[in-house]
């Protein structure tokens, strides 16, 4: 709607000259002085009066939604314009009116010498320079009563259609027109241009804003895409699609998947685990305390896993089997996620923690084993990844071919698979990378970036300037997480995630 | 002949609105320059332009033939259109071309429509034109049957569209997830086949310059490759099926504020109801959301509008105000955790808009809007949903 609407009730709210040709003119007073119309539609006030020229013509509107057209050397006074009555006056020249039917709304037309009272019509009058009166009417019913007293009804069938009204003298009907059948409405013309227009006018903005209503549902599946996190923007203003979405490949087993996708790559990554026993139709009660829980020894817990990231070409995979339950003191006060209250706790040095312990771990990168873990000859269950404790060895390079070797100490791990962490963009990014080496020769490099809302790395001011802890862990969870991983084995292509923390502190990758 | 003079005004005045109604042409144009400002960063400027062209033809006093092509640039969307979260960087085209029918039968107007839009979104630095994730496609076709009784005007509508988005396809269904993907999932997720039927009526009100337009609304939508999620965390072989229930009321009065004002004053009322069978499944927190997408909905728009002084300068003010209830969506903490209510999301923009005739169909235009969005949904890591926006608009505007 708007001013095309405007344009119509202001049209229907006050008479206005929709469409004028040649010649036309407007005073205030019948007397003058005259003023020529610029343009159409022009707004006509109660009281003034129109002419028209030779060759000229005038379109109007009433408030009724009643039509008139003037002809040449018309003068016409619009006495009246109110919904409830209209009276109007043509001192000279001709028009062709078109009367809205309406109930309780008097309409007159006023001449000389007589004056028609209208109830629903299409009728013609004509006044010419001897102030005689003629009268047609070509559909409806008119009501004419003379200067002279006289009153007849013409139109519709029920009494005469035409007759001229001369001044000082009777009624005077034209030569062979007594009691014709009224004429049928005339098959062209019903519609000025200025009235197509306008219609066709609102007929573009109704389909328009058709239009408009339909688009809304591409608008609002958008929408659903950027709320449910299927898309967003990552560190580098590229555009980052994620599925996420878990399925049940045996009746004790749930698989998460990742998946992200970019106009140019496609990477992956996902969970894998197998429980003690078939997990029930709602998973949150059997994967609540994947990472530990205190008290009473939880009733569902992992025995094996495989995680993995890949580029669709290279790969990250890692897989746990023997898991079991060790319940352990803690040695110190240790932050925990909570998957239940999606938060971190603080638990307590000396509470008893029961947790999954993996007795065989692998770690491969392209297939091929770089690091992993087993018990020690004659262990049957790990009782904490710890050398000092009874029973962990480590593998590095174990892979076929690459020289591998089995450490049982701290020191032989930390001689064969040095790493370090750095931060490339400096203290105010919280951009880390850490860099993990081989007596090979190969590395993997691991850029994780924090990324705000808005795709940019985030700071340490985000977070209060806290970087460890509690309160770090739990704001990190309002942030993304892109992690880029490089290889040696790669060969220059990387895999690269954008993920959510709690993804990934789930499925134990970050603790 | 005696009668002569009065028979040739009849025809001359018969004639006027036969002359020259073959064909109109109707054009509407606008070019824009704009800022766009969120949480006080401002965007650079950047242009909007809009082309409608119309020429209708009149092929006789029952028949009219209106076809119409409209296309739009945005390199700045204006805050309104930003409701909802969309990036900042962004800029869009549409292009739509559309044909009705005007056929008049006896009190009757029988108006067949068909069109055909088509939408290319750039929302990030790697995507170009046609290439967007969510260009989308609209075929559509309808018929409405309008009949007027004096003031009074009723109509009935039936549409059918389809919604196609050529560019978007689920990962799951991709390549390289289906080794990873379910055993049902489908590609054109997002693709939705509509049907739509509207009442609607115009009455006068009982005072001088007053109207009212009442519709009703509904519209089912199903989605062929959508398939509904379960509590398992899987997928039914059930298919998505919404529906959308509206009603609308839109009163307006216009009149005259002394000699050189015209003045339009609306309100527009609406409530609709939207259900869909479709569930939700956070897969991270393992939380299974039934009757995700269903939701109840308000909104309320006063508006003003002014032609001022014999040059017609146009100015309207509106405020738009939008309450919409998810009826099981649960609100989240920043940190994602799921709270015990459900979300409510509150919209409301003020728009103040300016048109000064330059002459020769051209006007000086400029847009003003500000906006502001609140809810109780507090997890804003991909769609924000607490903000203020405002957007400022200049530029020319041309139509005949």
């Amino acid at each position: 709607m708007g001013w095309a609407l405007l344009m119509v009730m202001a049209a229907a709210a006050e008479p206005a000259l929709q469409e004028i040709q040649g010649v036309v003119e407007i005073a205030d007073k019948p007397s003058g002085p005259w003023q020529r119309v610029p343009r159409a539609p022009w707004v006509i006030a109660p009281g003034q009066s129109i002419r028209t020229g030779a060759a000229s013509a005038a379109a109007l509107s009433l408030p009724d939604d009643s039509k008139i057209n003037l002809g040449p050397n018309a003068v016409f006074t619009m006495e009246e314009a109110r919904k409830s009555a209209v009276q109007l006056f043509l001192s000279a020249g001709a028009m062709r009116a078109w009367v809205a039917k309406s109930f309780g709304r008097s309409f007159a037309v006023k001449t000389p010498t007589a004056v028609c009272s209208v109830r629903g019509t299409e009728f013609l009058v004509d006044v010419d320079s001897n102030r005689q009166v003629r009268i047609e009417v070509l559909s409806g019913l008119v009501g004419v009563r003379t200067a002279l007293g006289e009153e007849v009804e013409l139109g519709d069938g029920r009494g005469l259609r035409n007759l001229i009204v001369i001044p000082d003298r009777p009624l005077e009907l034209p030569a062979g027109r007594q009691g014709s059948r009224p004429a049928a409405a005339p098959a062209r013309g019903t519609l000025t241009l200025q009235e197509f227009k306008k219609e066709a006018s609102q007929e573009v903005a109704l389909g328009l804003g058709k239009d408009a209503v339909q688009a809304a549902a591409a608008v609002e599946a958008r929408r659903a895409e950027y709320q449910e996190g299927k898309t967003l923007v990552d560190a580098f203003g590229k555009r980052v699609r994620i599925e996420e979405y878990i399925v049940r490949p045996a009746a004790d087993q749930f698989k998460f998947v990742v998946l992200n996708q970019r106009s140019d790559r496609f990477d992956y990554f996902y969970y894998q685990a197998t429980f003690n026993q078939a997990l029930p139709v709602v998973l949150a009660p059997a994967l609540r305390y994947l990472n530990g829980k205190t008290g009473s020894a939880p009733d569902y817990y992992v025995t094996s896993f495989e995680t993995g990231r890949s580029n669709t070409i290279d790969s990250i995979q890692e897989t746990g089997t023997g898991g079991h339950l060790v319940n352990t003191p803690l040695a110190e006060d240790t932050v925990l996620y909570d998957p239940g209250s999606n938060s971190f706790q603080t638990v307590a040095a000396g509470a008893g923690f029961w947790q999954t312990l993996f007795n065989n771990y692998s770690y491969r990168v392209n297939g091929a084993e770089k690091y992993g873990w087993q018990p020690a000859a004659g262990v049957t269950d790990i009782t904490a990844y710890d050398y000092t404790a009874t029973g962990f060895n480590t593998r590095i390079l174990g892979g076929a071919g690459l020289g591998g070797v089995t450490c049982a100490t701290l020191a032989c791990e930390q001689t064969n698979r040095p790493s370090a962490v750095t931060q490339p963009g400096g203290a105010d990014k919280l951009h880390d990378r850490a860099t993990i080496s081989y007596s090979n020769g190969s590395y993997e490099i691991y850029d994780s970036y924090i990324i705000s809302d808005e795709g940019e790395i985030a700071s340490p001011r985000d977070f209060g300037g806290v970087t460890n802890g509690a309160t770090y862990k739990s704001t990190l969870l309002k942030f993304n997480f892109q992690q880029v991983i490089y290889a040696s084995e790669f060969q220059g292509r990387k895999i690269d995630l954008v993920i959510e923390p709690k993804i990934l502190i789930n499925s134990g990758v970050i603790q | 002949m005696r009668s002569s003079p009065f028979w040739a005004s009849a025809v001359l005045l018969g004639a006027i609105p036969v002359r020259a109604l073959d064909w109109v042409p109707l054009l509407d144009s606008a070019f824009l320059l704009g800022q766009t400002y969120q949480q006080g960063r401002a965007t650079s400027w950047q242009g909007n332009a809009s082309l409608q062209f119309t020429p209708a033809v009149k092929l006789s006093d029952r028949l009219a033939l209106i076809p119409t092509y409209s296309g739009k640039y945005q390199g700045s969307k204006n805050a309104a259109e930003l409701l909802g979260g969309s990036q900042l960087f962004q800029d869009s085209q549409s292009h739509s071309v559309s044909v009705k029918g005007v056929w008049r039968v006896g009190e009757f107007k029988i108006k067949p429509s068909a069109g055909y839009r088509w939408e290319m979104l750039r929302e990030t630095k790697d995507e170009t034109w046609g290439k967007g994730l969510f260009d989308y496609r609209k075929p559509s076709a309808g018929v409405e049957l309008e009949r007027a009784f004096g003031q009074y005007k009723v109509g009935a509508g039936f549409d059918y569209y389809e919604i196609r988005f050529p560019n978007y396809s689920s990962l799951d269904s991709s390549q390289f997830g289906g080794s990873l993907g379910r055993e049902q999932s489908q590609g054109h997720t997002l693709d939705s086949r509509n049907l739509s039927g509207t009442l609607s009526g115009t009455v006068p009100l009982p005072f001088e310059g007053g109207a009212a337009r009442l519709a009703l609304n509904l519209t089912e939508r199903s989605y062929p490759e959508q398939f509904v999620v379960v509590e398992s965390g899987g997928l039914s072989a059930e298919k998505r099926q919404d529906d959308s229930k509206s009603a609308s009321g839109t009163f307006y009065y216009g009149r005259s504020l002394g000699s050189s004002v015209a003045g339009l004053f609306s309100v527009q009322v609406m409530l609709s109801r939207y259900r869909s069978n479709q569930n939700h499944y956070d897969a991270e927190l393992n939380l299974f959301n039934k009757d995700y997408y269903s939701y109840e909905e308000r909104s309320v728009q006063p508006r003003i509008a002014l032609a001022i002084g014999e040059r017609r300068v146009e100015a309207s003010l509106s405020y738009l105000w939008i309450e919409r209830d998810y009826l099981t969506r649960l609100a989240q903490v920043g940190s994602g955790s799921y709270t015990e209510q459900t979300v409510r999301l509150t919209q409301s923009s003020f728009l103040a808009d300016l048109g000064v005739p330059i002459g020769a169909g051209f006007k000086a235009v400029s847009q003003l809007t500000v906006s502001h969005s609140q809810s109780n949904m507090r997890y804003e890591k991909t769609f924000r949903y607490n903000y203020e926006i405002s957007s400022a608009l200049v530029g020319l505007s041309y139509s005949f």
